[in-house]
């Protein structure tokens, strides 16, 4: 596939693929770090619910779906605030070394200074928001699967779609 | 071509009345031709750092004084009779001389030591 | 024509910068703006230019000045506008992409002229330079009313008289410039009307021919007309010399 041309998604000057490489680079690290911590967690409590059934003869049971998620995908915060870094980057830009603001403003098209400074960020957001969001179903599925059935809290019986319907993956 | 290599713009009166005063002097001294052609506005305007209008008004001039002819869109030339010349001739003579005088007059210089002046530089060669 | 009526520009927690400035430009003219410094001469200039807000209103042919008519006015600054990332070659295409009246041969011309090296990212450009391919870019844009704002800071005389001497050669009759500057004797010869700014008001509208009838040259005029006292230079070394006397 031939490489797109970012030039005119950029303000002049700026290397869009490097942008969009660090982007990419930090979303994607983002989910391994989502995905990682949320299954060592996961770890953590099927091992202490195998203890109590060994203690006890009765199985323990794991935190609820966001009990185990929660906190894990915090590094996706620190990519939509770089998103944001790269705006007010974009925008200072301009006024660095000289102000090629005034070259931008004077400019017959009207949305050209907007769009090289906030298409890049925007997109990145965009994807940070969707590979988030796209992530969480993911979890919520080995959620429901890694663990033995009988660790599981009543609420997430009868399998996903069930599980889905009774607010499970909001819990 | 007239040539303006030569001319130099000095503080004295305005710029348009000395390209006159340049073009007249280069008649009488035989540097510029009848039927010569003048640089176009542009170009001389350029050559000299001046704003076009004062090279218009300086064009204009030489033509309302019959020393220079143009159509609109076309070159200018220089254009002149013995006549005229001759005219040119004494009217800068007298210019010069007026301002000599003047000069002299004005340092205190009696008549006679004028005249025997007047003699000795005329024996003197010619820069 | 550019018409100014009753330009005010006032910036916040400041004196007023403008106050109610009006005249016109008209096509062909070659105006040199003057005033002191904090004269208000770059405020105007951004004013015209839409980069600034301002009270007042200034009209390009009647229309005010908007999207739709800013490719008539190009701007070249001592701030300087352009890329320091970019080289001059890729400035061209910029401009080209974003001016569709961009005039190529000018440009290459200028670039010959004053020998700029196409390939340089202009922030690697010598101050000079910069102010060089600033007014290239302004002479080249395509437009018809040229704003320059001391583009000379910095570049020696030879250079100075020399770019007058392009601009005279290459301006068309129907471009217009507008040009503020210090430097009043040397763009006397060139300008054909002297507009004086000072403290944001208009002081003095002449043209180069009015000034010619008048018997004064345009230094004469400027000083005239901001009381300017010859003799003040000769007072104050009276008095430093007097006090150094004192025993």
């Amino acid at each position: 596939m031939k490489k797109p041309d970012l030039s005119p998604l950029v303000p002049p000057g700026v290397n869009g693929a490097t942008e969009v490489h660090w982007t990419l680079i930090g979303v994607g690290l983002s989910a391994a770090a989502g995905l990682l911590g949320f299954l060592f967690r996961l770890n953590q409590h099927c091992r202490s619910a195998r203890w109590d059934l060994e203690a006890t003869g009765i199985p323990g049971e794991i935190g609820t779906f966001r009990v185990i998620l929660d906190g894990n995908l915090f590094c996706f915060a620190l990519v939509n605030l770089a998103m944001a870094g790269m705006l007010l980057y974009h925008i200072d830009l301009h006024y660095r070394g000289s102000r090629s603001i005034y070259l931008m403003r004077r400019l017959p098209q009207r949305w050209e200074l907007l769009r090289r400074c906030a298409a890049l960020p925007l997109l990145g957001l965009l994807c940070s928001v969707l590979v988030w969001g796209l992530l969480q179903p993911l979890l919520f599925w080995m959620y429901l699967t890694i663990p033995p059935r009988s660790f599981l809290p009543p609420l997430y019986e009868g399998g996903f779609w069930a599980a889905l319907s009774r607010g499970g993956f909001l819990c | 071509m007239v040539s303006f290599d030569r001319f130099t713009i000095t503080g004295e009166s305005p710029i348009y009345l000395q390209i006159l005063r340049y073009v007249q002097r280069g008649i009488v001294a035989g540097t510029i031709a009848d039927g010569e052609e003048l640089p176009s506005r542009r170009v001389l305007s350029a050559l000299l750092g001046v704003n076009p209008n004062t090279v218009q008004k300086a064009f204009r001039l030489l033509e309302e004084e019959g020393l220079a002819v143009s159509h609109p869109g076309a070159k200018s030339y220089v254009t002149f009779t013995t006549e005229q010349l001759s005219a040119i001739r004494i009217q800068l003579t007298e210019d010069s001389a007026r301002r000599a005088v003047t000069a002299m007059r004005e340092m205190g210089v009696s008549l006679e030591e004028a005249e025997a002046l007047l003699r000795r530089l005329w024996k003197e060669e010619l820069p | 024509m550019l018409t100014l009526q009753d330009v005010q520009k006032t910036y916040h927690f400041s004196a007023p910068a403008l106050q109610g400035v009006s005249f016109s430009l008209g096509p062909g003219e070659i105006v040199g703006l003057f005033g002191e410094n904090g004269a208000g001469k770059t405020t105007l200039m951004k004013c015209i230019l839409g980069l600034l807000s301002y009270n007042g209103t200034v009209t390009l042919d009647g229309e005010p000045v908007t999207r739709k008519n800013i490719e008539r006015f190009s701007y070249a600054t001592c701030e300087h506008s352009f890329f320091p990332r970019l080289t001059p070659e890729a400035h061209r295409e910029f401009y080209a992409a974003h001016f569709p009246k961009f005039r190529h041969k000018r440009f290459d011309a200028l670039m010959d002229f004053f020998e700029l090296p196409l390939r340089r990212e202009a922030g690697r450009l010598s101050t000079g330079q910069q102010n060089q391919l600033e007014v290239v870019l302004a002479l080249s844009q395509g437009a018809d009313y040229i704003l320059m704002d001391e583009p000379f800071a910095g570049n020696d005389v030879f250079n100075r008289e020399d770019f007058y001497k392009v601009l005279l050669g290459i301006l068309e009759p129907e471009e217009t410039v507008l040009l503020s500057t210090h430097l009043i004797e040397e763009v006397e010869r060139f300008v054909s009307r002297a507009v004086l700014l000072r403290k944001g008001k208009v002081v003095g509208d002449r043209t180069a021919a009015a000034l010619e009838e008048e018997g004064k040259t345009l230094m004469e005029y400027v000083k005239e007309t901001y009381h300017y006292r010859a003799d003040r230079v000769l007072r104050a070394l009276d008095r430093l010399s007097g006090e150094e006397e004192k025993p």
